[in-house]
């Protein structure tokens, strides 16, 4: 790979998690107990095990978000 | 099972496993030190960090063998299924193992330039871009790991959640591209090869065997039992008899063109439910009834024969079959009812000897 490609996929990679950063906390405030009400009653330890894929999984959550 | 999802879904036998893992993980890495430090080369530079490195790869690379053999020697012995219901703690354990292996790999090699850590560390030039292997690998662990939660499991849905998961054997293959290559670029010994194609090969036969050995048992079922379907069948579908039933036990049957159901004998009764587990698939029907209700051999989810759904204040529901017994014969219809339809377990009259003990 040249380094141009590896370059490119690392600042996208970054923007990805960036923005999955951004929307992680505010979908455990807002979204969470709207895609998933089961999760209303869960503790503080499940919201931090949950949160790095979170960041990682956002379109999905948003998506569920939108339609719920 | 899920009414409200807890951190870690700790209990004694999972606090053992975790705590034999940290051992395992402590025990392997100091020895490996201990080792390299008495078998040190006195013509080389000892290097702390380099033994590290390599003891946290190592170490990693071993517990992914036998993260991928779990699976398949459950389906050759029982006596793997602990193994099983822990593996998931296994997963990320080996995941941490991993993200120490890489973190301290860009903290030597990429961390003393004046260029970004990692992408010193990708951009390293000559040869197969081993490190950008293992940097892909890595991201699939990390979001195996992120997702092993049952919330990922209960949002994801059971098959996006198992095909996402399956990225292990993908993953899998960026180890083995990143260990050759990375071996072939500084080593001259074979033997980190040799293991590593005894590992690869192991896993593979592995898998082989015990699916050959699912094939072989379709097929011994499909011919004992004779349940390919025709147009008197389309009804009620003539399965087995309750007498190839041990108590508290099922027996799976494949009907031609539909899911394997599995039939429970409980109490001179039986009752017909799908044999695949709501949480990740597991085999239903060789688990046992336990209090009562159908107990997944994988995970100990748990269902009632009657109408597949979880006890209270679980929520989780399988779908259930109509059944009815016809002497000692049981029937059954061949499509399946809603998850949770509640079907009256058919009634069976038990043998003298049966009703003496």
């Amino acid at each position: 790979m040249t380094d141009s490609m590896i370059e490119i996929t690392l600042i996208l990679l970054t923007a990805y998690l960036a923005i999955g950063l951004c929307f992680a906390p505010f979908f455990l405030a807002k979204g969470l107990a709207r895609v998933d009400p089961i999760s209303q009653q869960s503790s503080l330890g499940f919201r931090v095990l949950t949160f790095p894929g979170m960041v990682l999984l956002w379109p999905v959550l948003a998506r569920k978000w939108k339609r719920a | 099972m899920t009414n409200a999802y807890r951190a870690i879904q700790w209990n004694t036998h999972k606090r053992m496993y975790d705590m034999l893992i940290t051992i395992g993980i402590v025990g392997f890495v100091l020895v490996f030190v201990l080792l390299s430090r008495f078998f040190f080369n006195a013509q080389e530079a000892f290097s702390m960090p380099v033994v590290l490195i390599r003891a946290l790869g190592i170490c990693a690379i071993l517990m992914l063998h036998l993260i991928l053999i779990i699976g398949p020697l459950t389906r050759l012995t029982p006596k793997a299924l602990p193994l099983l219901y822990n593996r998931r703690h296994l997963g990320v354990a080996f995941f941490l193992v991993a993200l120490l292996h890489a973190t301290l790999v860009i903290g030597f090699y990429g961390g003393f330039g004046d260029q970004n850590p990692l992408l010193a560390v990708l951009d390293s030039p000559g040869g197969v871009p081993f490190e950008f292997l293992g940097f892909l690998a890595l991201l699939v662990f990390a979001l195996m790991a992120a997702t092993s939660h049952d919330f990922w499991l209960a949002n994801l849905g059971p098959s996006h959640w198992k095909l996402l998961h399956m990225g292990v054997y993908i993953a899998y293959l960026l180890v083995v591209a990143h260990v050759v290559f990375g071996v072939l670029r500084s080593e001259t010994n074979a033997i980190p090869i040799a293991l590593l194609s005894i590992g690869a090969t192991s896993i593979v036969a592995l898998h082989i065997i015990a699916g050959a050995r699912e094939v072989m048992r379709d097929h011994r079922h499909d011919a004992s039992m004779t349940v390919s379907l025709d147009e008197h069948q389309i009804e009620w579908v003539d399965v087995c008899s309750v007498d190839d039933i041990k108590p508290d036990r099922a027996l799976i049957v494949q009907l031609q063109g539909h899911e394997r159901i599995a039939v429970f004998r409980h109490n001179n009764t039986v009752s017909a439910i799908t044999n695949y587990c709501a949480h990740q698939g597991g085999p239903l029907g060789e688990g046992k009834i336990v209090d009562g209700c159908v107990t997944c051999p994988w995970h100990g989810y748990q269902f009632k024969p009657d109408c597949g759904q979880s006890p209270p204040p679980y929520t989780e529901k399988i779908a259930t079959y109509d059944i009815r017994v016809e002497g000692r014969r049981v029937l059954v219809k061949p499509d399946p009812n809603t998850p949770g339809t509640h079907v009256e377990p058919a009634a069976f009259e038990p043998w003298v000897d049966e009703q003496s003990t």
